[in-house]
């Protein structure tokens, strides 16, 4: 077995002694593809089209390097590049088996393998490794890959000059802030950062680690220990956070940019699954991927009437058009509805909100009559929610407002605004477009558009959700039409087709034809 | 002209002349303290002066905020300057094309400002009244309230809109109002 071995060995404390621990096992099983040599295994390289010498640039530092280039771009000798940068290279019998060893980091790759393996993490690279002069050719992502984030090396190729500029980007001190939510059996950790750092997760049982890749972390060292019931304790060091969790607790991670937040959501395990598995995002979500309960919310109620106009009362058009499009969609495509009012009472926009996480639906529909002090104004509008709202400035303005003036209460409900609905954003943007454009095309209705705005009852819906605007009762040709039961049911079957075409993009399956297609 | 005569001419134009420098001293050489009496007497106008101009935005016919001037009494203090404009806005436009922001029967209970420029304006509102609007309807009115109470003051930052004494989720069904807001010029309709 042949080792290339560099004495700089960069900054690889950085890597924790548990991944050693647990390399060893996963390592074998990894490597035992390569190891197999098989000759009938695929081979993914692609022809080479050129080879010869280029040069590489580290700092102050000139070397001849060997280089070739495929189809698939350039791809460079690995030997020397470990002489310069660091690692040790085993290299297994018939050269097939590549592990580069950096700090307690080890990966594994060969000749006319596509991926790359790093403990229990396998990544895809743009082309297969070829053997050439020198050894072992790779592309650029496996560089990166390698010393990019572990060590922080950046690469640049300029065929031009065939030269390889190599640097070291500068160690970053990233401060990082904390905040711990707990709220219907759920806690919620927030780990804010002003910019995305280079990290990497390790899940194991009852452990989350996140590791810091070339950047160091401000405070250097804190320990949270009164998360509450679910999250034992919060260790954070310069290179790593990690988070101990209790027994029969799973958590599922994600990501929210602007600010950059890595959120982990930990609940009981009701499953009795192991944790290991269970801290794959988002398990409760994969287990109801596609649309099977839909929420619907017939707007205001009770001593709250909402918009009057020509004798017409908002609350009793959105219960009545409620239960139409109840009935239409268990009818049309065997959903399970449910309404957030079926009679004439008030109830909060909160408990609206909280009644539809309850019942997890899939898909929420607030329905509103509009009312304008401009008579003339007419038509159709489906809003949807966001921070980053049609009253962006404001919004802003606000959150700083707040922010300066230390109002726990509403950072706590930005919060769970951020960690509510700005998860489905995208799907209800989605929902959104499809509502309105069954409304314009099938009603004729003036496209007032999809829009954004901080409508409260949209807040704190954690799925995909739109707040529809059915028309205006200040409007006297609009009071007409909605007096029209045949009209009313128009309306319904547009949010029925935009429920069956949702549901359709979200399960990949046939949805009934859009309105505008049948014309 | 005989002697007798001349002597009394001198005696009266001696007179007058002590009359004179007596109303003259009297007037020069009076205390600080009377001249102050004196001032303050003298600075309580008979009639309240011109006053200023304050923009007030409601809802109008054109679906967005319009603007009406109205003159505020001139020696109103900030906080009572904000009062006095909380208590317009119930009044209603006097405008023609333009609307009420808040329904019929609100009445102003209390407007108090933070030192950190947040304003607190309380509304009471019947409970039977029901405030009962369309989307569009509140966006105006919210917005008639803040954009009132802040745009034109440096140093007022947000509105924070207790309806009945306590903060509510929502003013009308739609907006959330359970954080402070802040202006927004965009729905202010440019004259002309």
């Amino acid at each position: 077995m042949q080792r290339i071995a560099s004495s700089s060995g960069g900054i690889l404390h950085a890597v924790p002694t548990r991944v050693r621990a647990l390399s060893g096992f996963l390592i074998l099983l990894a490597i035992s593809p390569l190891e197999a040599a098989n000759p009938a295994a695929e081979d993914h390289s692609l022809e080479v089209l050129e080879s010869g010498q280029a040069v590489i640039h580290l700092g102050t530092r000139s070397r001849p390097l060997p280089y070739s280039r495929s189809l698939g771009g350039p791809m460079f000798a690995l030997q020397p590049l470990v002489g310069l940068l660091g690692g040790e290279l085993v290299i297994g019998p018939m050269q097939k088996k590549h592990e580069l060893r950096i700090g307690d980091a080890a990966f594994l790759f060969g000749p006319g393998a596509i991926t790359v393996t790093e403990g229990r993490e396998i990544k895809m690279l743009s082309q297969a490794p070829v053997a050439g002069d020198g050894g072992l050719h790779v592309p650029l992502d496996l560089l990166e890959s390698l010393y990019g984030n572990l060590l922080g090396y950046e690469f640049a190729w300029h065929p031009g000059e065939r030269t390889l500029e190599v640097e070291r980007r500068p160690l970053r001190e990233l401060p990082v802030t904390v905040d711990v939510v707990r709220l219907q059996g759920v806690t919620t950790l927030v780990f804010e950062f002003p910019v995305r750092p280079r990290y990497r997760l390790d899940k194991s049982a009852h452990a989350i680690e996140i590791e810091m890749l070339g950047d160091r972390l401000q405070p250097a060292s804190q320990r949270l220990s009164s998360t509450g019931a679910l999250v034992r304790d919060i260790v954070m060091t310069s290179q790593s956070i990690r988070i101990e969790l209790a027994p029969q607790t799973v958590a599922q991670d994600y990501v929210l940019e602007n600010p950059f937040r890595i959120v982990f959501d930990v609940l009981r395990d009701r499953s009795g699954g192991g944790p290991i598995a269970r801290t794959q995002r988002p398990p409760a979500r994969t287990r109801r991927r596609g649309v099977r309960t839909v929420i619907i919310d017939p707007g205001h109620g009770g001593s709250d009437p909402g918009a009057r106009g020509g004798g017409m009362v908002e609350k009793q058009l959105t219960l009545e058009l409620a239960k139409q499009l109840e009935a239409r969609l268990k009818q049309a495509l065997n959903l399970r509805v449910v309404l957030t009012r079926a009679t004439d009472t008030n109830i909060s926009l909160d408990s609206r909100s909280a009644l539809a996480n309850q019942y997890k639906g899939d898909l929420f529909i607030s329905l509103h009559i509009n009312a304008s002090p401009n008579s003339s104004a007419r038509g159709a509008e489906t809003y949807f929610s966001s921070f980053e709202a049609s009253d962006t400035a404001a919004m802003r303005a606000a959150a700083a407002d707040n922010q300066s003036a230390g109002d726990p209460l509403f950072d706590l409900q930005l919060m769970l605004w951020d960690l509510a609905q700005s998860r489905y954003l995208g799907q209800s943007q989605s929902f959104a477009g499809l509502v309105q454009a069954e409304l314009n095309e099938a009603l004729g209705l003036r496209n007032r558009g999809v829009k954004q705005a901080s409508f409260r009852v949209l807040l704190g819906v954690a799925m995909p959700a739109v707040l529809v605007e059915l028309g205006f009762l200040s409007n006297p040709s609009e009071q007409k039409r909605l007096r029209d039961s045949q009209y009313r049911g128009d309306l319904v079957d547009s949010l029925v087709r935009a429920v069956s075409r949702y549901k359709a993009q979200i399960e990949g399956s046939p949805a009934m034809q859009p309105a505008f297609s049948s014309r | 002209m005989n002697r007798p005569r001349a002597l009394q001419l001198t005696a009266a134009l001696i007179a007058a002349g002590l009359v004179v420098l007596g109303i003259v001293w009297w007037q020069a050489g009076a205390s600080p303290e009377s001249a102050v009496r004196s001032g303050t007497k003298q600075a309580v106008p008979a009639v309240p002066g011109p006053g200023s101009q304050s923009a007030l935005y409601f809802p109008a016919a054109s679906g967005m905020l319009e603007l009406e001037m109205r003159t505020a009494p001139a020696d109103l203090e900030p906080s009572a300057r904000k009062q006095w404009l909380a208590e317009q806005l119930v009044a209603g436009p006097e405008s023609k094309g333009l609307r009420p922001a808040l329904p019929a029967g609100t009445q102003v209970a209390s407007v108090f400002t933070t030192s950190d420029g947040r304003i607190f304006v309380d509304f009471t509102i019947p409970e039977s009244t029901g405030v009962g609007m369309g989307s569009a309807e509140e966006l105006l009115a919210l917005y008639s309230i803040v954009n009132t109470l802040l745009l034109g003051d440096e140093d007022a930052r947000s509105t924070v809109l207790l309806i009945n004494g306590r903060q509510r989720e929502t003013f009308a069904g739609h907006f959330d109002t359970s954080r402070p807001l802040v202006p927004r010029p965009d729905l202010i309709r440019e004259p002309g």
